[in-house]
C-alpha cells in the first residue's frame, strides 16, 4: 500500500521535470521552425546518416569492449585472492579522473600518427572502463553466494556456477554501465575531435560554429538525442526483464575470496596492470612529460589558478544544481512510487540521453531567446549541467532512500519527531552516503564536461577543460600539458572517493599475498571456491 | 495516568479510494491491559495498528487514548502528538546508532540538564530491559532477542499512554519467541503501560495479551476473550 503522496512535494518534482525538458523542446522548436525545407536537407544527406552511423558503431564497439574488459577485471578485485586488491581496485578506478581528450591528447603525443576510428575506440574503452567496472564489482560484492553454491551441489564446477548462477544476476549492473559507456562515447566530443573522426557530436559542432543558421545543428542534434534515447530505452527494457528474476531482499553473507592458478594469477596481474597502466600511467606518464615541456616553455600560473579555481567553482555549482534538483524526483520515485511519479522521473532522464553538445546548444537557443540576460551566465551554465546531470544525481538519490525502511521514519514519528525531522536525522543520514558518492559523480564528470562548457561559459572564463582544449587546437600541447595534469589530479579526488566503498569493502585477509598456500586448482577448472 | 484511561476506538473505517479496509472497528482495551488484535493477512489488523499511531487517516470515527482524543470529529492528531510507542516487525532499529542513541532517540537533548536526564533515562531503560551496558554497542551487534527488546526500551522512553506492537515477535525462533513474550509481558506489565500487540499467531495472542480481539474483514468479528488477568483472578 503506497502512502499519499505530498502535494507540495509533487508540484515541485513536476516544476522541475517540465524546466528540464524545456531545452529539448525548444531545440525541437528550432528545427522547425524554418519550416521542413532545411530539415529535408539535413536528412537527405549523406554526410548525416555516415555520422550517425559512425557514432552508433563507435559507441558499440566501445561498450563491447568495456564489458568484455570490466566484467573479469570487476570479478577480479571483488571476488579473487589478490595481493595489493585495495591498491588494484583504486588503479583500475582512476581512469575515471582522466577525461578522454586528455587520454587523446596524451597518447597522441606519443603516437603521433594515431587517428581515426579504431584510435578513439582505443582511448575511449580505456577512459570508460570503470563505469561498466563500478557497478558490476558493488553487484558481485552483493551477491547472495547460497545462489553459486546451490548450483555447485547440483555437479557444476565453479566457473560455470558463476557464468549460469551469477553472471545473470549482476547483468542489470554490467548493461547499466555499458549504458553509460554508450551514452558517454555518443555524447563524446572531445576525443573524437582531436582523432578527427566525424561522428554526430563533432558534426553537430562545427555545424554550430561554421554558420548563423543553426537548423541544421537543431536536426542533427535532435538525431544524436533519439539515438541515445534509443539506446536508453532498450537498456531499460532488458534491464526489465533481468529483474523479474530477483527474488531474494535478504542482506546476503559475504563471500569468500577465491585462489587462483598461479597461471591464471599471471593473467589478473596481466589483466589489472594493463587496465590500469594503459588508462591512467600512459596519459599520466605522457602529460608528465608534456608539462615538463611546458615547464621549459613556461606555465602561466596565474592562468593556470584562474582554471582551477574556475573548474573547481563549476563543478560544486553544477554539483549542487543537479542535487538539489534531483532530490525531489529522486524522493517520489524512492516513497511514493505512483505512475505520476514515474513519468516525472522519466521527464527528468531525459538529459541521461542527451549529449552535452546537444543540451548546451538547447541552452544556447533558450539563452538567447527566452532569457538573453542570462546567455553566458553561470546560472544558466548551472541549468545546462542540471539537465545534464540530474540522473546520475536521481538515481544515487532514488538508490539511497529506497533502502532506507519506511518504518524507521514511523518509529521516529512515534518517538516526537515531525515529518521533516524524521525524514532528515534518520532518512537522510542513512542515505547520505549514497547520495554524496552520486553527488561526487557528478562533481567530478562536471569538472571534465567540454561541450556545453564551450558553448555557455561566461565570456573570459574557462576552466581546466576548455582551456585545454583552446591550446590543443592551435596546437600548442606542451603549453597545454599543465591544465591536463591539473584536470587529473583534481579529478583523482572525487575518482578516489567512488572507490572508496569497494576498498573499505576488501578486508585485509582478503589481500593475502599471492603465496598464501592455497591449493591450486585443476587447470580444467581455473579458479575455485 | 486518567482513572477513565486505556484505549478507545468507535465505529473506524479506513477506506482506498473505493475500497474500505477496515468497516467501523469497535476496540476497548482497559488502562494497563494488553489487547491483541488476531487475523489473517489482509484482514485490516495492520490498517487498525497504523491508524492508531496516526500513519493512516480514518474517513469516520474516533480513537481516545486515557480520555484524550486522538482521531474524532473535526480532530485528528499528528504521530509525534499521540504519546504512542511503536515496537515494529525485528525491531527497526536505527542503524546509525548505537543503543543509547536508539533508546534516547525520542528524548529532548537540546540543554545540558536535559541531556543529562535522558542519559539517565536511557541508564533506566537498557536497566529495565535486561541490557544495563550495552549503550555503546550497535544494534547489529545484538540477537534478534536483545534488539527487540532495544526496541521496547525505545517505545517506552517518552513514557506513552499505548505501545503498538506489530508482530514484535514473528522474526524469532519459537524457543527464544516464547521466552521473550513473557519477558516483554512483564516488563509492559511493570510499565504499567496499555498495549495492542498485533498479530497472526492464535497461541501468541492467548499467551500474551489480557484480552483477544479477532479482525476480519476490516470488522472486529468477536468479543474478546476473557481478559488473562481475569482469568488469574
Amino acid at each position: 500500500m503506497n502512502r499519499p503522496t505530498p502535494r507540495p512535494l509533487l508540484i515541485i518534482g513536476a516544476a522541475v521535470a517540465i524546466v528540464v525538458c524545456v531545452p529539448l523542446v525548444y531545440l525541437v522548436i528550432r528545427a522547425f521552425g524554418s519550416g521542413w525545407g532545411p530539415v529535408e536537407r539535413v536528412l537527405t544527406s549523406p554526410i548525416t546518416w555516415q555520422a550517425a552511423a559512425t557514432s552508433v558503431a563507435l559507441a558499440a564497439a566501445v561498450a563491447a569492449t568495456t564489458v568484455v574488459i570490466g566484467v573479469p577485471t570487476a570479478w577480479l578485485i571483488s571476488r579473487a585472492r589478490l595481493g595489493w586488491r585495495r591498491l588494484w581496485v583504486v588503479l583500475v578506478v582512476l581512469p575515471l579522473a582522466v577525461p578522454s581528450f586528455v587520454a587523446a591528447f596524451a597518447w597522441l603525443s606519443l603516437f603521433d600518427q594515431l587517428t581515426g576510428f579504431w584510435a578513439a575506440w582505443l582511448v575511449l574503452s580505456l577512459a570508460t572502463v570503470p563505469y561498466v567496472i563500478l557497478p558490476t564489482a558493488a553487484a558481485l560484492r552483493s551477491l547472495d553466494p547460497a545462489h553459486e553454491e546451490v548450483a555447485r551441489t547440483l555437479g557444476i564446477g565453479p566457473r560455470t556456477a558463476f557464468l549460469r548462477a551469477a553472471l545473470p544476476q549482476v547483468s542489470p549492473a554490467v548493461g547499466g554501465g555499458a549504458l553509460l559507456v554508450a551514452l558517454y562515447v555518443l555524447s563524446d566530443f572531445g576525443a573524437v575531435s582531436i582523432f578527427r573522426v566525424d561522428v554526430l557530436s563533432r558534426v553537430i559542432y562545427s555545424s554550430y560554429r561554421a554558420s548563423f543558421d543553426r537548423t541544421s545543428a537543431a536536426v542533427l542534434g535532435i538525431i544524436l538525442a533519439l539515438l541515445a534515447i534509443l539506446i536508453v530505452a532498450i537498456e531499460q527494457r532488458s534491464r526489465g526483464r533481468a529483474q523479474r528474476w530477483r527474488l531474494a531482499t535478504s542482506a546476503p553473507r559475504q563471500v569468500p575470496p577465491v585462489a587462483l592458478t598461479s597461471g591464471w594469477r599471471a593473467g589478473a596481474y596481466g589483466l589489472l596492470g594493463a587496465v590500469a597502466v594503459l588508462g591512467v600511467g600512459v596519459p599520466v606518464a605522457a602529460t608528465v612529460n608534456q608539462f615538463l615541456t611546458g615547464a621549459s616553455a613556461g606555465i602561466d600560473w596565474p592562468d593556470l589558478g584562474a582554471a582551477i579555481s574556475t573548474t573547481v567553482l563549476y563543478g560544486v555549482v553544477g554539483m549542487v544544481a543537479a542535487v538539489v534538483l534531483a532530490m525531489p524526483i529522486g524522493l517520489l520515485a524512492a516513497r511514493y512510487p505512483t505512475k505520476a511519479a514515474a513519468v516525472l522521473e522519466r521527464m527528468s532522464f531525459v538529459g541521461h540521453a542527451l549529449p552535452g553538445v546537444v543540451v548546451g546548444l538547447a541552452v544556447v537557443f533558450v539563452g538567447t531567446r527566452l532569457v538573453p540576460g542570462l546567455y553566458q551566465t553561470l546560472p544558466l551554465l548551472a541549468f545546462a549541467y542540471a539537465v545534464l546531470f540530474i540522473p546520475k544525481a536521481g538515481a544515487a538519490i532514488r538508490g539511497s532512500i529506497a533502502t532506507v525502511p519506511t518504518v524507521l521514519e514511523d518509529v521516529a514519528r512515534t518517538c516526537g519527531y515531525s515529518p521533516w525531522r524524521a525524514f532528515r536525522s534518520v532518512t537522510m543520514r542513512l542515505a547520505s552516503p549514497g547520495i554524496a558518492a552520486g553527488a561526487v559523480l557528478v562533481l567530478l564528470t562536471v569538472m571534465k564536461e567540454l561541450p556545453a562548457t564551450l558553448m555557455l561559459r561566461p565570456t573570459g572564463e574557462d576552466t581546466l577543460a576548455t582551456r585545454l582544449w583552446a591550446l590543443t587546437e592551435i596546437g600548442s600541447y606542451a603549453a597545454a600539458a599543465p591544465y591536463a595534469l591539473a584536470l587529473i589530479l583534481i579529478g583523482a579526488i572525487p575518482a578516489f572517493f567512488l572507490a572508496f566503498p569497494l576498498v573499505r569493502a576488501v578486508s585485509p585477509s582478503d589481500s593475502a599475498p599471492a603465496t598464501s598456500g592455497d591449493q591450486p586448482l585443476p587447470e580444467r577448472e581455473g579458479v575455485r571456491q | 495516568m486518567t482513572s477513565n484511561g486505556g484505549l478507545s476506538i468507535g465505529d473506524l473505517v479506513v477506506s482506498y479510494g473505493d475500497h474500505q479496509v477496515l468497516n467501523g472497528v469497535d476496540l476497548q482495551v482497559p488502562e494497563g491491559e494488553i489487547g491483541a488484535i488476531l487475523g489473517a493477512s489482509g484482514s485490516g489488523k495492520t490498517t487498525l495498528l497504523r491508524s492508531i499511531a496516526g500513519f493512516i487517516r480514518p474517513s469516520k470515527g474516533h480513537i481516545d487514548v486515557d480520555s484524550r482524543t486522538l482521531v474524532g470529529p473535526g480532530v485528528w492528531l499528528a504521530p509525534e502528538r499521540r504519546d504512542v510507542g511503536l515496537v515494529p516487525q525485528e525491531g527497526a532499529l536505527f542503524p546509525h546508532l548505537d543503543v543509547a542513541g536508539n533508546v534516547g532517540f525520542g528524548l529532548a537533548k537540546r540543554t545540558r540538564e536535559q541531556r543529562a536526564q535522558a542519559a539517565t533515562r536511557v541508564e533506566q531503560l537498557l536497566e529495565f530491559v535486561s541490557l544495563p551496558g550495552k549503550g555503546r554497542v550497535r544494534p547489529h551487534e545484538l540477537s534478534g532477542g536483545m534488539q527487540q527488546r532495544v526496541a521496547l526500551a525505545r517505545a517506552l522512553a517518552r513514557e506513552p499512554k499505548v505501545v503498538l506492537l506489530d508482530e514484535p515477535f514473528s522474526a524469532l525462533d519459537a524457543a527464544l519467541r516464547k521466552e521473550l513474550r513473557g519477558q516483554v509481558r512483564e516488563l509492559l506489565a511493570q510499565a504499567g503501560t496499555t498495549a495492542i500487540l498485533v498479530t497472526h499467531d492464535e497461541d501468541e495472542a492467548d499467551d500474551f495479551a489480557d484480552g483477544v480481539h479477532r479482525i476480519a474483514h476490516g470488522l472486529i468479528i468477536d468479543r474478546p476473550v476473557a481478559s488473562r488477568s481475569e482469568e488469574i483472578r
